[in-house]
């Protein structure tokens, strides 16, 4: 039993905990037990101590957290809204590449990044509350968000890419600084994800898909298929993501022709190129810890797909007044993250932002979060009732899409910064 | 004939009031104006993998100017919702919950903070469209020590060089206090040294200055020097870069900086001196049997240096936003104070108005 395994189990047996568990008292200790792992993880990373434990702990924790929506009970689910982004602060500062001196901006943007994320969870929480079809959008969503990463990952080679890292953290391809080319070149080594592995983890999200839009004769008969195929996919993604003894160093061919290339555009001798190589070179294995994003979409998009077709089965009832304020709440929210990043952006730069494509789509997403909430107010006309359905979802699943955007280019969506 | 003829325009533009004051029409106006804010950058992504691209300004006028105006008119629909809401309400009968309040009264707080985050929400988002000046703000990174005149700024759909009005250069970085000596010079005049901390922008001849970060890029890196002779100290100097390691002793020019030399040898620099012309420093052994480096010069290790982050901008004023972030806060201040619904249904059930169903839903569960 490997690690990434025994993650998986751990993330569902305590979501499960929490929401299957007909006792409250129950499902509140979990939540309570979860609450405070996460803290503590924090804490001990505040006080230096990162280590793959307390990335472990955050990893499990924060996945669980994210399966708020299962919570049946209002008032946690509503209690959830305001703790997950708390949660997010450690997350904000392990992305510090640029170091803020000062600790008043650090707490400007994980306000603003809470806020934000307050939105977003009362908006998820919205779409809990409608039809278990209005939740589709989001694990497509956040499975295209997956796919888009290990796409984007690496510059040089096609199809869906793993990073690598040796003890020394990611291995790089580098070429150092020469005399014209002053930046020098460092791309990150990637090697290509097994295909066989990747297509069941497919195949599996399209049968639960299938399963909660399909007839609802369809759902009683599939539901047990379902759960042992993803028993099946997730034991073929754990072996994916684990770690063996052969090095995972891909080619350097491509590298090396990527170098000579760079080179000669700079009009310096491709000679040069021969210097260039891979960082690390021994015990070199596929990246878990960088694959921590991945791994936070899958598993998110692989709750929302549980709890719909939960939802499905149990002929969960509809609130669709319930479902609009808390919408309409949380397009609030959204403003006011947007605010709060701005109001950092002006004290920081002393302009109004960068303008850059990131704060672009900022005002955007928020902008079409309001535009979906007026769109569905109207929820008992016919067009309206559609909007009212599937706009939650919907808007979610874009935020999470652009979120996978901004990661690919090494930023958060808002704050024009490159992290490295 | 006159009057049946206004009688008709009257009750036309009334019904296309009625049409146009609908959260479905505003709502159609926001989710065009969201779709060229969403569409418009990621449109013109470049071809080739460049993770800066996203944090560097993006210009596009007339989408900004669409999207602008689009929210403007949403804007106006809105308030026109709200007052029409406002009246409706008068002679209808508020059907509150038991639990809720029994006259209408405190519930208009809630409408009247919604009308206030609109006007907040609509106010910011056209400053922010209309702040983006033709030469757009930039994050300029610059390692210590090196000296720039120009720097490159997004306008319209390429980028120019914006000639700064002196000569910037970073003199030195403190990480602890976050504070950096910007070095203003112009040619035949003595520089001037100007103190910047994070958080406090700087107005030096109709630019804004402001410290922004310090980023360690490892790929900038800088050689650690120091000498066997006596009288000498250790210095530091990256690619380009002169140093001296005694205060009468030669200037060496860094030529290359190589961090594992034909990949076993290790760390080393290139170092050119007009005396002892162009040389290698190994930071282990050298390879050359017998080989002494003039002035007993050594190459001690390899370190990142630091690069700052500098903003540099036009100096908008940023008050009036700040105005709108308040009507807006306030605004939400009153939405969320009070747990109700903003209007009472009509008698029909139609144009139900709540904002809070939530709660009472919680109760019942």
């Amino acid at each position: 039993m490997n690690l990434s395994y025994a993650l998986l189990l751990v993330i569902v047996s305590v979501a499960y905990a929490i929401s299957a568990s007909r006792s409250e008292k129950l499902a509140q200790g979990v939540w309570t037990l979860v609450w405070m792992a996460v803290l503590a993880a924090f804490i001990a990373f505040q006080q230096g101590v990162w280590n793959s434990a307390t990335a472990i702990v955050l990893t499990v924790g924060l996945s669980a957290m994210a399966a708020f929506p299962v919570v049946s009970n209002l008032a946690i689910r509503q209690r959830a809204a305001w703790a997950l982004p708390i949660l997010l602060i450690p997350l904000t500062l392990l992305g510090d590449d640029v170091s803020l001196v000062d600790g008043h901006f650090v707490l400007l943007v994980v306000a603003a990044f809470a806020a934000t994320v307050a939105g977003l969870s009362m908006v998820l929480g919205a779409a809990t509350l409608r039809s278990p079809k209005g939740l589709v959008p989001i694990a497509i969503a956040a499975l295209a968000g997956v796919a888009l990463l290990g796409f984007t990952r690496s510059p040089l080679a096609t199809g869906f890419q793993l990073p690598v890292a040796g003890p020394d953290g990611p291995v790089y391809w580098e070429l150092a600084s020469v005399e014209g080319f002053a930046e020098g070149l460092r791309l990150l080594a990637t090697t290509s994800a097994p295909l066989f592995g990747t297509l069941s983890i497919l195949v599996w999200f399209l049968l639960v898909v299938l399963m909660i839009l399909g007839p609802r004769s369809y759902t009683k008969v599939s539901k047990w298929f379902v759960l042992f195929y993803g028993f099946f996919a997730g034991n073929l993604f754990s072996k994916l993501m684990s770690p063996d003894d052969s090095s995972k160093l891909p080619d350097a061919q491509p590298y090396s022709d990527f170098t000579r290339l760079a080179l000669q555009t700079r009009q310096i001798d491709p000679i040069m190129a021969e210097s260039a190589h891979f960082l690390q070179t021994e015990r070199v294995q596929t990246d878990v810890l960088a694959l921590a994003p991945d791994f936070a979409l899958l598993a998110f998009a692989a709750l929302i797909l549980l709890f719909a077709a939960w939802q499905r089965t149990q002929e969960v009832p509809e609130y669709p007044l319930a479902s609009r304020d808390l919408f309409a709440r949380g397009v609030a929210f959204l403003w006011l993250g947007w605010f709060l990043t701005m109001l950092f952006q002006a004290s920081l730069m002393g302009s109004l932002g960068l303008h850059s494509p990131g704060e672009w789509i900022h005002l955007g997403l928020v902008t079409l979060s309001t535009a979906l909430l007026l769109l569905g107010w109207r929820h008992k006309t016919k067009i309206g009732s559609h909007f009212a359905a599937w706009s939650p979802g919907v808007l979610i699943g874009v935020w999470l899409l652009f979120a996978a955007v901004a990661w690919s280019y090494r930023s958060i969506i808002g704050f024009s910064v490159t992290l490295g | 004939m006159k009057t049946t003829k206004s009688n008709t325009t009257s009750i036309l533009v009334d019904r296309a009031w009625r049409l146009a004051v609908q959260p479905a029409s505003i709502g159609l106006l926001l989710l065009v104006a969201s779709l060229i804010l969403l569409v418009g950058p990621m449109n013109a992504t470049p071809k080739t993998t460049n993770f800066s691209w996203w944090s560097s300004a993006f210009q596009a006028e007339g989408m900004a100017r669409a999207a602008a105006s689009l929210i403007a008119m949403a804007g106006m629909l809105g308030l026109g919702l709200l007052l029409n809401r406002w009246s409706l309400r008068r002679g209808v009968t508020s059907d509150a919950p038991a639990d809720g309040p029994k006259s209408g009264a405190p519930t208009q707080v809630v409408a009247v903070g919604v009308a206030l985050m609109s006007l907040g929400i609509v106010g910011a988002s056209l400053l922010w469209i209309f702040a983006q000046t033709s030469i757009s703000a930039t994050h300029v990174s610059l390692p210590i020590g090196r000296t720039i005149e120009s720097y490159p700024a997004a306008s319209g759909n390429g980028f120019i060089r914006v000639m700064l009005p002196s000569r910037l250069k970073i003199r030195s970085l403190d990480v602890e206090t976050g504070t950096v000596e910007l070095e203003l010079s112009k040619v035949d005049e003595p520089g001037v040294v100007q103190k910047l901390e994070v958080g406090q922008p700087i107005d030096i001849e109709g630019m804004r200055y402001a410290l922004v970060g310090v980023e360690f890029d490892p790929r900038i890196v800088r050689g650690v020097f120091s000498s066997s002779e006596p009288e000498t100290i250790a210095t530091t100097a990256s690619l380009g870069d002169t140093f001296k390691v005694g205060i009468d002793g030669p200037e060496y020019k860094v030529l290359q900086v190589v961090r594992d030399y034909l990949n076993i040898l290790g760390p080393a620099v290139e170092v050119e001196s007009e005396a002892a012309g162009r040389f290698w420093l190994f930071q282990r052994a050298a390879p050359i049997k017998n080989f002494v480096a003039p002035d007993g010069l050594r190459l001690d290790t390899l370190e990142s240096a630091p690069v700052v982050i500098l903003g540099v901008s036009r100096g908008e004023p940023t008050e009036l936003f700040g105005a709108a972030g308040i009507v807006f806060l306030f605004g939400l201040g009153l939405f969320l104070f009070k747990r109700d619904r903003v209007f009472g249904k009509t008698k029909d059930g139609e144009g139900a108005w709540s904002l809070n169903e939530a709660h009472s839903l919680e109760e019942s569960s």
